[in-house]
């Protein structure tokens, strides 16, 4: 009898999902496990511990506590989007899909139920326009800002004429690799750069012909599209066919200290973008420990504060907490909806006052979203890596992108797309 | 399925008109003439070695999916999207499809299917396929044409595999990008519904869907939801039992779930009195 009471009690448990009690929904779609982990568990203990120690300090934003639900996607579409149909219904407030090609899938999804997507520097690029994609937000900075950002920077080291140079695009073979190729070949029609294209398939483990290629014909410059496992596999590579490092520029996902480390010396003078400061050189971290850390409260295992990705999961987390505050501020109360989370992030204005109120000066560059542009500014700094002293270090200031060139790209990908499926481009 | 698939979204695109069943039934017409190509070897090597040359199909295709960009009409991301279709009024593709219609769709052209395939194992055609499964060289003797035979078997699960891909693109995950709906680890999960079912069982292989789809579900929501247990933990978890079943499986009932069914049934039947 025992037994079977038992097993009533755990089937009613597996088919009744338990009611969400808190009023801030936060779903976040993680991936602690697979190819992706290592990337992904930084990101996601960076999301979460900061919702944890805004609820610690200040019981949540406005007063309404935040409830943060994490749901295992191993980077995975099918797992992402079943994450998505499960997490829905508790009054998720906004989406960070973590991975371009679950941002692609919820991008119908999510915008026929009205709830906002903020795919913070990945995601379809040209969701930028707020005017055909209303519920996508990709600020601060998209694929293409990257793109243009590493021609800038080549363009910078050269004098500003890179004619007949060579750079090799390595990238992981799926939707989120293959965004900046479209930019890369304008840029190269536009400077005159010849671009060699390296798919590397999922997980990217393997990339042997890929370097061998590339030692062949020795580019000029590197640049990844890389994820996972896929980061310190390429790096190690470049290593082992000394592609001298400096030379070799990653996007914001292929610069992380868990990308590097596994290198060694090797990796040293290696580049990547950034969309913000590196390192815990900021008051906000003595909060998040004495809130978070010091209380056990840390998630995952609590040992990856102060890396590049944890900023990074900690900076979505900031975004979209800014949002929630200005969605409060004009809607007039605390428990708000997701299409007042909407209207809240389309009005975000981020300055550098809001960063040092935060305790976190000069973390990231201003930002402004509105409906004609839900991109942001656009800003982007590269960093490089210091094997010695295992830091990264911004090594330029953030500096505007090519929008001339991104913006024309921007309104035809986006005015594809609305013809594609019959939407009229206004603002909500 | 990746050739249903890619092969319903160009039906769909290039036929905006067209109805969505009919896409579908001939994106499994195209994968069975896919799947017959790749078949031609099998009249030449047998078994263990069959199973590789038809692993090359898997490589060859997913590469072709994303080198050619005709396949996927050009879309920047690479990614195939389904447009939005209806049946009798109901939306059942693209992003405002409601989650009963689709599954009475789906469930609609599981039960027709499995009932002609069936029939189609009853009948003299079924009877030839298992002849050469089980002894080639006895079933060529009584007048089995084993060309006919292992072609038609081959266009055959084509034709069925190529319809379940066009229904996981168009109507359960509505975008598809080929290295990672269509990978290895797919044709891996298919396998193992297949051991864990029960090979050369129609029942089987819908039980070891069932179990191998609604198992992490299940384990998900019991650990997860209900004891507050940390998502990777379970994942991990998952990965473990579905290794020690494949495992305990292929040791203990060859023959899946399915020959366990018999014998429960067998066991029941005469139960409580044995003899």
């Amino acid at each position: 009898m025992k037994l079977r009471n038992a097993l009533i009690a755990a089937f009613t448990g597996v088919c009744v999902a338990t009611p969400v009690l808190a009023d801030l929904v936060f779903p976040a779609l993680t991936y602690r496990t697979g190819a992706y982990a290592v990337s992904g568990i930084p990101q996601a203990d960076g999301y979460s511990d900061y919702f944890t120690m805004l609820n610690e300090r200040d019981g949540g934003i406005g007063g309404e506590p935040i409830k943060v639900v994490e749901c295992e996607t191993q980077y995975n579409t099918e797992k992402g989007v079943e994450c998505y149909e499960k997490t829905k219904g508790l009054g998720a407030l906004v989406y960070q899909p973590m991975s371009t090609g679950i941002t692609y899938q919820l991008i119908p999804k999510a915008s026929a139920d009205g709830i906002p997507i903020h795919s913070m520097g990945y995601g379809r690029t040209s969701a930028a326009n707020g005017k055909v994609f209303p519920y996508v937000f990709n600020y601060p900075a998209n694929y293409w800002n990257g793109a243009s950002a590493v021609v800038n920077h080549i363009l910078e080291l050269n004098g500003g004429n890179i004619k007949g140079k060579k750079i090799a695009l390595v990238y992981h073979n799926s939707g989120y690799g293959k965004e900046p190729i479209r930019t890369l070949e304008e840029l190269s029609a536009k400077h005159g750069f010849d671009l060699t294209l390296l798919p590397v398939d999922h997980p990217g483990q393997e990339q042997k012909s890929q370097w061998l290629q590339i030692r062949r014909e020795r580019p000029d410059y590197v640049t990844m599209w890389g994820w996972g496992v896929m980061n310190q596999v390429a790096i190690q590579e470049a290593a082992n066919i000394r592609y001298p490092m400096e030379n070799f520029i990653g996007i914001w996902w292929s610069g992380s200290e868990n990308d590097v480390i596994p290198a060694g010396d090797a990796a040293d003078g290696y580049k990547a973008l950034a969309l913000h400061a590196p390192g815990m050189d900021f008051p906000l971290f003595d909060d998040m420990k004495k809130h978070v850390y010091d209380k056990g409260m840390a998630a995952g295992a609590g040992d990856q504060i102060g890396t590049i990705l944890y900023n990074r999961g900690m900076f979505q987390a900031i975004l979209a907490a800014e949002a929630v505050k200005v969605a409060q501020k004009m809607s007039g109360k605390a428990d708000i909806t997701a299409a007042e989370m909407r209207v809240g992030m389309e009005n975000l204005k981020v300055d550098q006052a809001m960063f040092s109120n935060l305790g976190l000066p000069n973390f990231a560059p201003n930002l402004t979203v509105s409906c004609d542009n839900h991109g942001g500014a656009g800003l982007v700094a590269v960093q490089q890596w210091d094997a010695k002293a295992k830091t990264w270090s911004l090594v330029s200031d953030f500096k505007p992108t090519d929008m001339d060139v991104i913006n024309k790209l921007i309104t035809e990908d986006s005015s594809a797309y609305a013809k594609e499926n019959n939407i009229t481009p206004k603002c909500l | 399925m990746a050739v249903g698939a890619y092969a319903c979204y160009k039906l769909m695109t290039a036929f905006p008109d067209m109805n969505i069943l009919i896409c579908v039934l001939l994106s499994g017409g195209v994968t069975a003439f896919v799947g017959l190509i790749f078949g031609l070897p099998s009249l030449r090597i047998k078994g263990f070695y069959l199973a590789v040359a038809t692993l090359a199909a898997q490589f060859f295709l997913v590469w072709l999916f994303n080198k050619v960009g005709w396949f996927y009409n050009y879309s920047a991301s690479g990614q195939i999207t389904a447009p939005e279709r209806t049946l009798f009024g109901y939306v059942i593709t693209g992003a405002k499809a409601e989650t009963l219609p689709i599954y009475f769709v789906c469930l609609g052209l599981l039960v027709f299917l499995a009932v002609i395939a069936r029939n189609l194992t009853r009948g003299a055609m079924g009877r030839k396929w298992m002849a050469i499964r089980d002894m080639d060289i006895a079933a060529e003797i009584i007048g089995v044409n084993p060309l006919m035979a292992k072609l038609t078997a081959f266009a055959i699960s084509s034709f069925y595999v190529g319809i379940s891909g066009a229904l996981l693109f168009a109507l359960y995950l509505g975008a598809v990008e080929v290295g990672e709906a269509f990978s290895i680890q797919k044709s891996f999960l298919i396998l193992f519904m297949i051991i864990i079912g029960g090979l050369g069982s129609i029942f089987g292989s819908l039980v070891g869907a069932a179990f191998m789809i609604a198992m992490p579900v299940i384990l998900k929501n019991l650990l997860v939801t209900s004891l507050g247990w940390p998502g990777d933990i379970a994942a991990h978890l998952e990965f473990m039992i579905v290794g020690l079943m494949i495992i305990v499986f292929l040791i203990l009932e060859p023959h899946g779930l399915a020959m366990l069914w018999r014998i429960i049934k067998e066991k029941l039947r005469i139960w409580p009195f044995s003899h």
